[in-house]
């Protein structure tokens, strides 16, 4: 294999991604894919940290926690677009090796990284890749002190909305969910104190958590509500970090995962769906919904089971209201009845309800859009987490992206 | 740091903006059904006809969701603070959504269903000068 040649890229490296509106018809891998191994670099504010020697250091690490050697792996997956993701060059000069290593970009973080077993899956199948790693990379904390990229970047750089959203102030994306959270109150009439009980509940889980950004930081709902709305009617503690980061795990064929060293997951369930208006929140129909309407059914069904079953569940929470949202369209309770259901420590890893993002989330832990729920999720089925909760046997995680959401249910391996 | 603001010239927003330097509220219509083609596709997202046609607007709507901004993120947008950003649904199509920012009205006062009314006002009213007019929304002379 000559350096800089790829067995395989898939083609969402070079195409840009198509999202249809609705539900996506996914392949059943249920009980197909196992994931082994798990790591993560330190989380951080701006630390001027190169974004991909973070993702080699949350590789090691998943690598060392799946007993695998550099050498073995075979496939590696990242976040199409994202801006300074690795390579397979990157990867082999990393480690010295001349290896052919397939290569997608449906993985990493956002809604993709919970479908990324079924694309992992695919190329296992076809004798493409048998252990295969995903990370994500991420310096959007060192890049929004400098001005540049950042997670607005897309956003201000859009035609439409630089020209019918941005000349109005309907920009960056804690305007659009100011909006969203505002219509879900007039609706459904959720408050702020609801909202704060999801913040709470993230920050309750970083303080018990060494590796969150903000473990330092408890955040009582008094706290909270004395905190006054600086995006009426966001507080800023309903707005997620902005990170300096890595997160990476290590998929391998479900029949070898009794081999390792640590307990595996065992993928149970995928789903998929797109938004009918993409990015253009202000179009979209359904103004306070997601897409996860459309990707946790088929992620259920695929695992059979009910969110009644569910022992811990992740979200992408970029805000508290989208986490909200979320609870509703993966139906553990119905639309509108978001709020009194997150209310008191119902989302606590202790609480006795549904422990949401036991790691602190994004809005606690760190902004590595998703990569870390997974690990947390992990750590969970295993039995090692920080705020573990007791028994845990299915976990949830669902991603998201606005323009797409997906589901990944996963069961505690033997 | 200057205000974002948008190209009058540039498709396929354009005829928005250009008719709006007249005051004249202008957006591609569905012929066929009435549905406002915001932001435009050129096939209705009601009855997915491709008769569509840019049409003037009355101007009445009503507030469909708004957000005060006390402290801009973008650094452009911090001239404009506070400011009451808001989508408002016009007249003449209950499923429409134009971005906008209130003007001269009390934050207290905005209730779901508002009934509001256009005025073509600088962009960067009340504290701004950009020399371009913009359809900003208030409460309707009584």
């Amino acid at each position: 294999m000559r350096r800089g040649q790829n067995n395989f890229i898939n083609r969402s490296m070079s195409a840009p991604r198509i999202i249809t509106p609705g539900p996506a018809e996914l392949a059943d891998i249920s009980g197909q894919v196992a994931i082994v191994g798990v790591g993560e670099s330190v989380m951080s504010g701006p630390s001027g940290r190169d974004p991909k020697k973070m993702a080699f250091l949350a590789i090691n690490n998943a690598l060392a926690d799946a007993g695998f050697s550099s050498a073995d792996v075979d496939g590696i997956m990242v976040a199409d677009g994202l801006p300074e993701q690795i390579t397979p060059d990157d990867f082999r000069d990393r480690y010295g090796l001349e290896q052919a290593l397939w290569f997608s970009g449906e993985g990493g973080g956002l809604a993709r990284i919970a479908t990324a077993p079924l694309a992992a899956w695919q190329a296992m199948r076809s004798g493409e890749a048998s252990v295969v790693v995903s990370v994500l990379g991420i310096d959007w904390a060192s890049q929004s002190r400098a001005g540049t990229g950042g997670p607005a970047e897309y956003h201000r750089e859009h035609a439409i909305k630089a020209n019918a959203e941005a000349p109005f102030g309907f920009l960056p994306q804690p305007v659009y969910f100011a909006h969203i959270a505002r219509r879900h109150m007039l609706d459904f009439g959720t408050t702020g104190a609801q909202l704060g009980a999801l913040a709470v509940a993230c920050r309750r889980h970083a303080t018990g958590h060494p590796g969150a950004v903000l473990r330092d930081k408890p955040l009582s709902l008094d706290k909270y509500l004395a905190r006054e709305p600086f995006i009426d009617p966001l507080r800023t503690d309903d707005c997620c970090l902005i990170s300096d980061g890595a997160a990476a795990l290590v998929m391998v064929s479900a029949d070898r995962a009794r081999d390792f060293p640590k307990r595996a997951a065992i993928v149970e369930g995928v789903g998929y769906g797109g938004a009918e208006e993409g990015t253009m929140f202000a179009q979209e129909p359904a103004f306070t919904s997601t897409p996860m309407r459309f990707a946790a059914p088929g992620a259920f069904a695929m695992a059979g089971i009910a969110p009644g079953e569910v022992d811990v569940l992740s979200l992408y929470d970029p805000f508290t209201v989208t986490a909200l949202m979320m609870i509703e369209d993966m139906g553990f309770c119905a639309k509108g009845e978001g709020g009194p259901f997150v209310e008191g420590d119902r989302l606590h890893f202790d609480g006795g309800g549904i422990p949401l993002n036991t790691h602190g989330g994004m809005l606690s832990h760190a902004y590595t859009l998703g990569a870390s729920h997974i690990v947390e999720l992990v750590r969970q089925l295993r039995g090692e987490a920080a705020n573990q909760v007791e028994g845990a046997g299915i976990a949830i995680h669902g991603g998201y992206s606005g323009s797409d959401a997906a589901c990944l249910v996963l069961r505690r391996g033997d | 740091m200057d205000l974002p603001l948008p190209d009058p010239e540039a498709e396929p927003l354009a005829p928005f903006w250009l008719a709006a330097q007249e005051r004249r509220l202008c957006l591609p219509q569905c012929r066929a059904c009435g549905r406002v083609d915001w932001y435009p596709k050129g096939t209705c997202r009601g009855c997915g006809s491709q008769d569509i046609a840019w049409t003037r607007f009355s101007g009445a709507a009503t507030l469909f969701s708004w957000a005060e901004v006390r402290r801009a993120l973008d650094p452009r947008l911090a001239p404009l603070v506070p400011y009451i950003s808001a989508i408002v649904t016009l007249a003449e199509d209950g499923h429409s959504r134009i971005v906008t920012r209130l003007v001269d009205v009390d934050p207290m006062s905005l209730t779901a269903g508002l009934p509001l009314a256009v005025r073509f006002l600088d962009l960067g009213y009340p504290l701004r000068d950009t020399a371009l007019l913009a359809p900003l929304f208030t409460c309707p002379d009584p």
